[in-house]
């Protein structure tokens, strides 16, 4: 028995001896406040105090809950806070949960044995005070002095985060004096220069998952908040000049879902689940105000663009807009019917826009507070709007689609739809474009005015080394393209040159045909008169050769009958004389009747040959007639045909151009990524 | 100190050893089977994700069963088709074998077969997803499930909208629930397994099962499923039944679903398990049967909307039991002994004549047996004589008028603002001349239910004019001639039951035809059939049919649906009217339905006893629905006329009818028989003095006694509304009110004995006849004897006699 003690004692001894050795004191800010913000503080918070425990701060823990002390300094076993979540008395916390691990519980109940300290003597506690004030004396409107914000050329170029495929959207925002866009990674910002689509630099967000972008009214700073949704929550801004970080603000219990910063930058406004609006001062990082008034989750919230108002929406449709700088309610915009999911202020801040699940768009004036105009914007329900500087409005939604409107809400413009539901929606800093991204993770820049694709951006970049090596590819693809342009276009520009050449061809031909045709036509017409000529004779001969016979035939008969007479009366010489007489003439008109005839058939056979060479001769001059007509029409033909050669030769030297200047921008794009690949390098 | 060493370890090795013996020797018996069985009986896999658990189950010849799973000899006849492991099988070629189980000398075989071994199957986010928020109890009612969800989020209750379901996690609040990047990082993700701050806690484990599911449904970027999906068409729970022997037996339970697409699954680990008596037997999340107290319980297995059930009962370790050969009167008497037989319970003894005739006359007819009946009954020797009391009995107008209260109930006769006195005058009238004339209930039903007209000239009508809301008559005809409480299913498919809200707006619409119209006298209206008005589904949107509550859908182009429907109702052909009726007449004898409550059937709250129901249900359609006759077989039965005195194997049995059951007596009976033995008449409005509170029509007629002592109000159509319960009001109104001692003094009974020159031991002697139905004992005469012989006005002392007499839970109680 007494051994056992005796052993007992030891153990015990030892066990002190051990804790002597431990180091430092257990303290509430060192040990504790982490342990009761990541496991508690989501139901004993000043918003929901459970049991009436508030368990976020020091003070407040030790005041106790409802049923009185939770901590009994010194002991532990006495402590509510400390046998309820050991698991040694009801009630169990955390609720439904197994318990702690042993760990944890063993810290909370060395703190409470060790008196419940603050914090150790030795690391008083101390405001996190901003790195900078980036407070403003005067709200400069329009364009501000100096360079457009750009990000430094430091910035890492590398996603942080690289996953299997992109996210929805959940935020988006365009620099309104450069050009120069932010976008929603996973736990970081990629930003992307508007008009190259160039990955300009990725700032990290370790935080959680972002739900809001801002840029500030001078395009200088770029705020982000989200968290880790049911956990935290938080907003950080970062200068866009250095990409450094300048103020953090929120202690959320929740993912923050919509922030802000002052056009002045010495505020930053925050909501969330916890349906509270919280307004932080940019200078030391205190809370100025804690608004509670909405009944949901406050899901929108902006600051006019002269400061001097704050508008917030909540998930219920609630509106309200209040004084930014005393946080008193200001108006409350009553006509939503579901969810707020965001609020834009027009450039002059005399106009509120509000975008809602329940479909609209609507406006608000802010002498009366009264609505000026709402109309149906998007199907299913409105999920981003905003105005652009010229007072135009972007806006996407529920139908997929993106719209731009003018300021009376008439529609301008609608985008081809996206393959689920659109997100959110931007104008670029000169509202040339429109960016706007998607459920699925898709984001799109628009040519606003003809509403052409110009680029598709994502949320998940590849690191630069496979983007490189993707540039490189692409360096070869156009370069090929182009070889392939180059051949196209001198082939083309050939087939032109012999085109221009046919058709030369065929015009001179052209005059050669007329002049042949011209010259038939002649030859033809005098072949006509030859042989008209020629029948007239032959017609002329005939009738005389007709008229010959006749008198032959007569003075055959007066010879004959004067023969008779002769040889009747023989020795009538005058008979016989006259028959001789007779005769003689007889003989002659036959003579000269046979000599007719002959003329008359020598006539007939040259007119004859004259029609047949006339038949040959109208034959040419209708061939070359035909001919002649014939080629017009091949000149014709052939003029199209070089003058669409021509145009494609002129296209093909186009796409050659084309093809050399994409080629020259992914070289360009390579040489870059390149440069900042051996920058890298040098760096490391 | 090493003697003392020594002593401990030798005990510790004889401790051992005796622990061991008994394993040493059950292994080496070997185990007498009378019946081998394995779960499920088919087995076939489907795709790469198919996998199937198997249990064995073994029956001994006591009726004992033992899950010898582990224990079996198993194995298959071509390894090449599937792969065991312990008792789970996967695919690993299409084909077909044989899985071959051999224990105690017994064998059997169960065949596999294997399609598309090698594929895999796309997940599913209505058949893989869903599941796992009921599992988990994401979407149960205290949870995200109830009406306005949780912490702002919602889920349909027991997901009975999945389509609405995957559109708050997806797409309600854009990028907060879910990320399909980082799916490991959902909200969902995160809050169900408990890694940020969740108020329903830790659901699931990283790496688990549901979890897994979840995480493969986000790597696929969360995709709804194509409306051609699979939907389950039907749940099977295995084993049907157990007996377990002794507190930590276990069994395990295998669940499985049929699709439409012909394939089935192993849902045992997506299923929820429930028990109805954890007392007797819990049931883990993953399916595992462990026996507690002796007892029954009911396991269920809830999957998809199908709620299955098994019976298990358990009984003491080791526990030796022979049935005392109880004589059985009729059918009733076998069938409740047989349930007796399987509990290894013995029915008390035979009641008493003098208590047998009380509970009968209070039964039976809601009155006290007269001294001059209580002596004729007792003087009689027939052996048959209680029999020929029952008939008797029911020969009594009282009879009739007790079951007229009892309808009236259930069809809630009551006036109103809206309806007259004179048309629930006229009512109650009808249904009185209906059960008086013994009209068989299916004809009084039917005439009811299809009842068109004036509600003056035809009083049945009036049914339709005291509830005009459509969905509430429905509900209210399912209650009362069905006993199925389909409320739930109005706004989501019911949680502990089969009914989906399209059996519920199917059904209703039979009653959506129905017209009603003003006549001359403002306070009768007409009901007929319209003809037109349908019931739309308030989710899916578009027309109901109308469909009979488990049953086809009839033709009622161009008919009166009302017609149509109560044909069906009141027939065999509605497999719930005739068990309905049935149980609700048992109800009335034994003071609890074999259902119980009689207008709760539900798959969750099973039958005590379905093979006696059956019989009951299908005697009283034999019986051509005279329910007289089927009270004389209950009232008959061994079984109604047991002693309410428990003996040492059923005092814990409440639901077997192993013993009477004591009850306290109904209101207007109560009153009736209070007056009864104090000779004192009551005035109700509208009725003659000295009615009975039985004889009131109106249910909103009530006295300060009806009501304390629980009348029903009639405002619903629920069994619940007559109550039992004692309260401390009953009895300060029994010590104190003017049901005793006003009562008393003015009926003057002793009174009037006394001027009878009766001695007072005899008027002892009738008091305890008009109130107990017995003579006082040997013990209680002599004390009162004395009490009475020591006060000299004796009249003050009887009446005290009298008035302790009717404050004693004897008086009060129906034993």
């Amino acid at each position: 028995m007494r051994l056992i003690l005796t052993m007992l004692f030891a153990v015990l001894a030892l066990a002190d001896a051990r804790s002597a050795e431990a180091p430092a004191k257990v303290t509430f800010a060192d040990h504790v406040q982490p342990i009761l913000r990541a496991k508690c503080a989501s139901c004993h918070n000043h918003d929901k105090p459970s049991g009436g425990l508030i368990m976020e701060n020091y003070t407040t823990l030790l005041e106790g809950g409802s049923s009185g002390a939770v901590i009994k300094p010194g002991d532990p076993d006495g402590s509510k806070l400390y046998v309820s979540m050991a698991h040694k008395a009801m009630p169990f916390m955390p609720p439904k949960s197994p318990p702690l691990p042993k760990e944890t519980a063993e810290v909370i109940r060395q703190w409470i044995a060790g008196g419940a300290l603050d914090t150790a003597a030795s690391k008083p506690a101390a405001p996190t005070a901003p790195k900078t004030d980036i407070g403003l004396k005067a709200i400069v409107k329009g364009k501000p002095d100096g360079p457009p914000p750009m990000p430094p050329s430091a910035l890492p170029l590398d996603p942080l985060v690289r996953t299997l495929r992109a996210n929805s959207l959940t935020a988006l925002a365009s620099n309104p004096w450069s050009p120069l866009l932010a976008v929603s990674g996973q736990k970081q910002v990629i930003l992307y220069h508007a008009d190259t689509g160039d990955v300009l630099g990725v700032l990290s967000f370790p935080e959680g998952q972002i739900n809001v972008l801002k840029f500030s009214r001078n395009g200088s700073l770029l705020l982000a908040a989200g968290g880790r949704a049911g956990q935290s929550g938080k907003v950080v801004v970062w200068s866009v000049a250095t990409g450094q970080r300048v103020v953090e603000v929120g202690d959320e219990h929740d993912a923050v879902l919509a922030a802000d910063i002052s056009a002045d930058q010495t505020q930053i406004a925050l909501g969330g689940p916890s349906k509270m609006i919280r307004i932080y001062s940019t200078k030391d990082g205190k809370k100025l105000f804690d608004i509670k008034k909405h009944t949901d989750w406050v899901t929108a919230l902006e600051y006019s663009p002269d400061g001097v108002l704050l508008a917030t929406g909540d998930r219920n449709g609630g509106l309200f807009v209040w004084e930014s700088y005393t946080a008193r309610e200001y108006f409350t915009l009553r006509g939503h019917t579901a969810a707020i999911t965001e609020v834009s202020w027009r450039a002059d801040s005399n106009v509120l826009l509000s975008a809602s699940e329940d479909t609209t768009l609507r406006l608000w004036e802010m002498e009366n507070g009264s609505q000026i105009k709402s109309w149906g914007a998007h199907g299913g329900g409105v999920q981003s709007a905003k105005f652009g500087k010229d007072g135009r409005i972007v806006s996407c939604g529920r139908d997929l689609v993106t719209k731009i409107w003018d300021g009376n809400g008439a529609q301008q413009k609608a985008f081809e739809a996206f393959p689920d539901v659109a997100l959110r929606a931007t104008f670029s800093h000169d509202g040339s474009h429109v960016i706007a991204g998607d459920w699925s993770g898709h984001i799109r820049v628009w040519n606003a005015a003809d509403g052409k694709l110009t680029a598709n951006l994502t949320s998940n970049p590849l690191p630069v080394a496979d983007r490189l090596v993707q540039a490189t590819k692409d360096v070869e693809a156009k370069h090929a393209a182009y070889n392939q342009a180059v051949a196209t276009a001198s082939a083309s520009q050939s087939a032109a040159v012999k085109a221009a050449a046919d058709l030369a061809a065929a015009q001179k031909a052209i005059g050669a045909t007329a002049l042949a045709a011209k010259a038939a036509a002649d030859n033809a017409t005098k072949a006509k008169s030859a042989a008209d000529q020629a029948n007239a004779a032959a017609a002329g001969a005939s009738a005389t050769a007709v008229a010959k016979d006749v008198v032959a035939k007569a003075y055959a008969e007066a010879a004959a009958k004067v023969k008779d007479a002769a040889d009747k009366a023989k020795d009538n010489k005058d008979l016989a004389a006259a028959a001789m007489k007779s005769r003689e003439l007889a003989t002659q008109a036959a003579n000269e009747s046979a000599a007719a005839q002959k003329s008359a058939a020598d006539l007939a056979t040259a007119a004859k040959t004259f029609a047949a060479q006339l038949a040959a001769a109208q034959q040419a001059a209708t061939t070359a007639a035909s001919v002649a007509a014939a080629a017009p029409k091949a000149v014709e033909a052939l003029t199209t045909a070089s003058k669409a050669a021509a145009a494609k030769a002129a296209a093909d030297k186009a796409a050659v151009d084309q093809a050399a200047a994409a080629l020259a921008a992914a070289k360009a794009q390579t040489e870059r990524l390149k440069a900042v690949t051996v920058a890298a390098t040098s760096k490391k | 100190m090493g003697y003392a060493n020594t002593t401990p370890r030798l005990f510790v090795a004889v401790l051992l050893a005796s622990l061991l013996l008994p394993n040493f020797r059950v292994a080496a018996q070997t185990p007498s089977v009378a019946a081998l069985e394995i779960f499920p009986p088919v087995i076939s896999l489907h795709t790469a994700r198919g996998r199937q658990s198997f249990v064995v189950k073994v029956t001994q010849p006591d009726g004992i069963t033992r899950d010898v799973t582990s224990q079996a000899n198993v194995r298959l006849a071509n390894p090449a088709v599937v792969k065991l492991e312990k008792n789970l099988l996967s695919p690993l070629t299409d084909g077909v074998t044989d899985l071959i189980v051999e224990y105690g000398g017994r064998a059997l075989t169960v065949p596999i077969s294997v399609k598309s071994a090698q594929a895999d199957r796309p997940i599913s986010f209505k058949l893989d997803v869903m599941p796992v928020f009921m599992k988990a109890g994401c979407n149960q009612g205290s949870c995200h499930g109830a009406a306005r969800g949780k912490d702002g989020f919602r889920l349909s209750l027991f997901g009975f909208d999945p389509d609405g379901d995957h559109y708050r996690l997806t797409r309600e609040i854009n990028g907060r629930r879910v990320n399909l990047a980082l799916p490991q990082e959902s909200l969902l993700i995160e809050k169900a397994a408990g890694k940020v701050p969740h108020t329903g806690g830790e659901r699931m484990k990283p790496g688990d099962e549901l979890y897994q599911t979840l995480i493969r449904w986000l790597d696929a970027s969360a995709p709804n499923d194509p409306p051609t999906v699979a939907t389950p068409i039907a749940v099977d729970f295995y084993p049907k039944n157990a007996v377990l022997d002794g507190k930590g037996a276990t069994q395990q339970m295998v669940v499985r679903a049929k699709y439409s697409d012909g394939t089935e699954r192993d849902v045992t680990k997506l299923a929820l398990f429930l028990s109805n008596n954890d007392t007797s037997a819990t049931i883990s999340t993953a399916g595992l049967v462990t026996a507690n107290e002796r007892g029954e319980a009911f396991v269920m297995a809830r999957f998809s909307t199908f709620t299955v059930g098994a019976q298990i009962i358990v009984l003491p370790k080791a526990l030796q039991f022979t049935w005392p050969n109880v004589p059985e009167k009729n059918y009733v008497d076998t069938l409740v002994f047989n349930k007796l037989k399987k509990l290894r319970i013995t029915p008390s003894e035979l009641c008493t004549d003098e208590i047998f005739l009380r509970r009968a006359y209070i039964d039976i007819i809601g009155m006290m047996p007269t001294v001059e009946e209580y002596t004729r009954f007792m003087t009689n020797s027939a052996p048959t004589k209680r029999e020929l009391l029952v008939d008797e009995l029911l020969g009594r107008k009282e009879f009739a008028e007790l079951w007229v209260l009892k309808w009236a109930e259930l069809l809630q006769i009551k006036s109103s603002q809206q309806v007259s006195y004179k048309a629930m005058l006229l009512y109650y009238n009808w249904l009185t001349e209906k059960l008086a004339s013994n009209v068989p209930m299916d004809v009084m039903v039917q005439e009811l239910l299809g009842a068109k007209g004036g509600t003056f000239k035809s009083p049945a009508t009036n049914y339709f004019q005291n509830e005009t809301d459509t969905l509430k008559i429905s509900e209210n005809i399912a209650q009362v001639f069905m006993g199925m409480r389909i409320q739930c299913s109005q706004c989501h498919n019911h949680p502990f039951d089969r009914w989906t809200m399209d059996d519920y707006y199917s059904f209703a619409a039979f009653f959506s035809q129905i017209g009603r119209k003003g006549t001359d006298d403002p306070r009768e209206i007409v009901v007929f059939n319209s003809g037109g008005g349908e019931v739309a589904h308030p989710i899916k949107g578009g027309v109901m049919k109308p469909k009979f509550l488990g049953g086809a859908a009839p033709d009622t182009a161009g008919k009166d649906r009302r017609e149509i429907l109560a044909k069906w109702l009141a027939s065999p052909d509605n497999p719930y009217f005739a068990t309905n009726l049935a149980n609700i007449v048992w109800a009335q004898f034994f003071g609890i339905g074999i259902i119980d409550p009689v207008d709760d059937v539900r798959v969750s709250n099973p039958s005590s006893n379905p093979e006696l129901l059956a019989e009951l249900g299908k005697r009283f359609t034999e019986y051509k629905y005279d329910f007289k006759k089927l009270v004389r077989d209950i009232c008959t039965s061994r079984a109604y006329q047991l002693a309410t005195q428990p003996n040492a194997t059923n005092e814990g049995d409440t639901r077997n009818f192993s013993h009477a059951y004591v009850r306290r007596i109904k209101a207007e009976t109560f009153l009736d028989c209070i007056s009864q033995v104090t000779e004192t008449k009551n005035k109700f409005p509208g009725l003659p003095l000295g009615a009975r509170a039985v004889q009131i029509a109106d249910g909103t007629t009530s006295t300060y006694f009806l009501s304390t002592f629980g009348r029903a109000t009639r405002e619903t159509a629920c069994s619940c509304e007559v109550k039992l319960d004692p309260t401390l009001s009953q009895s300060l109104h029994l010590l104190n009110g003017e049901a005793t001692t006003q009562r008393i003094a003015q009926g003057n009974l002793i009174g009037r004995r006394l001027t009878e020159k009766k001695p007072p031991a005899e008027i002892i002697d009738e008091l305890y006849m008009r109130c107990l139905a017995r003579k006082p004992d040997k013990e209680e005469k002599a004390k009162l004897d004395q009490l009475v012989g020591v006060e000299p006005d004796k009249k003050k002392a009887l009446d005290d006699v009298f008035w302790a007499i009717l404050n004693t839970r004897e008086f009060m109680f129906n034993h």
